[in-house]
């Protein structure tokens, strides 16, 4: 067990926390998202009719879309979103104001809903649907560490709440690493195998092919309700969108929709899917009603789920987080950073407990491995702040040697990760007080940008409630930069471990 | 929920002062009865579970019973984070507080 934990640790920890740092963020994504695209700090209106929809559905038929998703705005997305597939494959999404349904100017970035979220489930591996695989077997090795790491604890009840940042820093690290994962075990395993359970049609497939053999969309027809038709190449319009949701609502009870999906956009054979929103309930809940876009009958409703669906559905809703409750937003992101500061400690204990017995035998493993975790812990924090600080820097429109403005801050990103990855090289241990004072200068550098480029500076935000999310990533950003400059501080004083044991022996 | 939490933090507290171990720490080598020890650790836990009670009449019980767990997480990091510093902070305070009651100068 022991050596189970060390080495799946070892190997897996740099993207576990890169996981883990995503998903951390992901629980604000809609927050990042306002602050990194600046036209969508809007308010909602206070009586939203869906009818002001209608500019972003006419949006998709002008383009000829086979179909148009159109995001219901709510408090956290205040937008309209259209969304829809082009004929070469690639897909377009404009963005409205919900109150006047006029298009927003493109705001040239992926923000966090387009970059950083699937970040945390794909690594933006898409390629053979590789990142998918991988990140799933992290998730495995995620519960396996969390069980042989109790397995291993020796005094798991007696050393519960033992932390003594006194002692020296191996022992100190240790200690923080038992307490983020004794104390935090339940959330580090739910999140764990919630992640696994969302996404069980490709990592556990079999029962399905056993079913339904290969036919995956028959298995989606049964297990979700579906409904299709074809278009019958005559022009017509689209009924009200107020009555579309009345008739949809009518089907499932209670609750607004987060989304209709039309077909056949602008023929006569158009066809809406309502999906009702899981804002109310803690399991991410599939209501779905196929209304005619021409007479506004039912076509057909997602029949009651059966135990096994309700079970994966909670679990599913345990992970989404896509629930109005700010308490447990907040604890889910408390909990996310436990998670990470467990995985930081648990490279950094490795390194620590091996750096000097490796340095006398010439061995480069702990050199390698500590490179490696400044990359993946500080380094992550400076690329992700590189690529806000893009957002605020680069004028919208423009473009670099062909590059459009969100290729360059994922650019951004990735130079400034592989930047953080080469110093660590050099610098040796000196790269955690270097990097964490850099993470400290750009977090700070990010919220006078922001302030600068916007007008929006942190009182200003505080003062007006729309603006509580860019308030709440300002004041986050200046958190970061404050903690990171302190430990800069108290790192830079430190004296190396084989300098003390030099002045010991003198 | 803010009486939730402060009953959790309560709670852990009371369950980390009955462990030897923290308890020595922070009354540096003081000693509990073992029954004083299980009294306290009971009402601890009482504490624990009164903040579910206190969250279920507010909140649905899924949200309720999600919220308690995430808080008991949280709110147990944050006892061993104050723990760690508590003994410095003690012994910090403890040669002023004698100066001022006079024991120093009567030892």
């Amino acid at each position: 067990m022991n050596w189970l934990h060390t080495w799946s640790g070892v190997v897996l920890g740099s993207l576990l926390f890169a996981i883990f740092w995503m998903g951390t963020l992901s629980v604000f994504d809609k927050e990042i998202d306002r602050w990194m695209m600046p036209a969508t700090r809007l308010a909602m209106p206070a009586a939203f009719s869906y009818e002001t929809m209608r500019p972003a559905y006419l949006a998709g038929v002008a383009a000829k879309a086979p179909a148009v998703l159109l995001l219901v705005p709510n408090e956290r997305n205040p937008v309209v979103t259209a969304l829809w597939r082009n004929a070469d494959g690639s897909f377009t999404q404009r963005l409205f104001d919900p109150s006047t349904g006029a298009e927003l100017p493109d705001q040239g970035t992926l923000a966090a809903s387009r970059f950083i979220y699937p970040f945390h489930y794909t690594l933006n591996l898409k390629m053979f649907g590789v990142g998918y695989w991988i990140v799933g077997l992290c998730g495995m090795m995620m519960m396996a560490l969390c069980v042989s790491g109790v397995v291993i604890h020796r005094k798991i009840f007696a050393d519960f709440f033992t932390f003594r940042p006194e002692r020296k820093v191996g022992r100190a690290t240790l200690d923080l690493h038992n307490v983020a994962g004794v104390l935090g075990l339940p959330f580090h395993v739910v999140i764990s195998l919630s992640g696994l359970v969302i996404l069980f049609a490709i990592y556990f497939p079999s029962s399905i092919w056993a079913v339904y053999g290969k036919d995956a969309r028959l298995f989606g027809r049964e297990a979700y309700g579906s409904y299709a038709r074809p278009p019958a190449k005559q022009a017509a319009d689209l009924i009200s969108f107020d009555a579309i949701v009345a008739r949809a609502k009518a089907s499932w009870g209670q609750g607004e929709p987060n989304y209709l999906y039309v077909f056949n956009p602008g023929d006569a054979t158009v066809y809406v899917q309502a999906n009702r929103a899981s804002e109310d309930v803690v399991g991410n809940i599939s209501a779905v009603a196929y209304i005619d876009g021409v007479s506004g009958d039912l076509l057909a409703a997602s029949k009651p789920e059966k135990p096994a669906a309700v079970v994966q559905r909670f679990i599913a809703g345990l992970h989404f987080i896509q629930f109005r409750h700010w308490t447990l937003r907040w604890l889910y992101f408390g909990l996310g950073l436990a998670g990470c500061v467990l995985i930081a400690t648990g490279l950094l204990f490795w390194v620590e407990s091996r750096r000097e017995r490796h340095r006398r035998l010439g061995r480069s493993g702990a050199g390698i491995v500590e490179a490696v975790t400044v990359a993946s812990v500080t380094g992550i924090l400076i690329a992700t702040c590189c690529y806000m600080i893009s957002n605020r820097v680069l004028p919208l429109g423009v473009t670099v040697l062909g590059l459009d403005r969100i290729a360059i801050e994922i650019i951004v990103f990735h130079l400034a990760w592989l930047a953080t990855l080469l110093h660590a090289w050099v610098a040796g241990r000196k790269a955690w007080a270097g990097q964490c004072m850099v993470v400290a200068v750009l977090a700070a550098s990010a919220v006078l940008l922001n302030a600068l480029t916007t007008g929006d500076h942190l009182l200003k935000a505080v003062a007006h409630r729309h603006s509580w999310p860019v308030a709440g990533i300002d004041a986050m950003l200046l958190l970061t930069a404050v903690v990171a400059a302190l430990v800069a501080r108290r790192l830079a004083g430190e004296r190396p471990p084989e300098r003390a044991a030099r002045e010991a022996r003198a | 929920m803010i009486v939730a939490f402060a009953l959790l933090m309560a709670g852990w507290s009371l369950i980390a002062g009955s462990q030897p171990k923290q308890y020595g720490r922070v009354f540096h080598g003081g000693h509990l009865s073992g029954p004083l020890r299980k009294a306290i650790r009971g009402v601890g836990v009482a504490l624990l579970l009164a903040a579910l009670a206190v969250m279920a009449r507010s909140d649905s019980a899924a949200f309720a019973v999600l919220s308690w767990v995430c808080l008991l997480s949280v709110s147990a990091m944050l006892v061993a984070l104050i723990l760690a510093w508590l003994p410095r902070w003690v012994s910090a305070r403890r040669p002023q507080a004698d100066s001022v009651t006079g024991r120093r100068q009567r030892t």
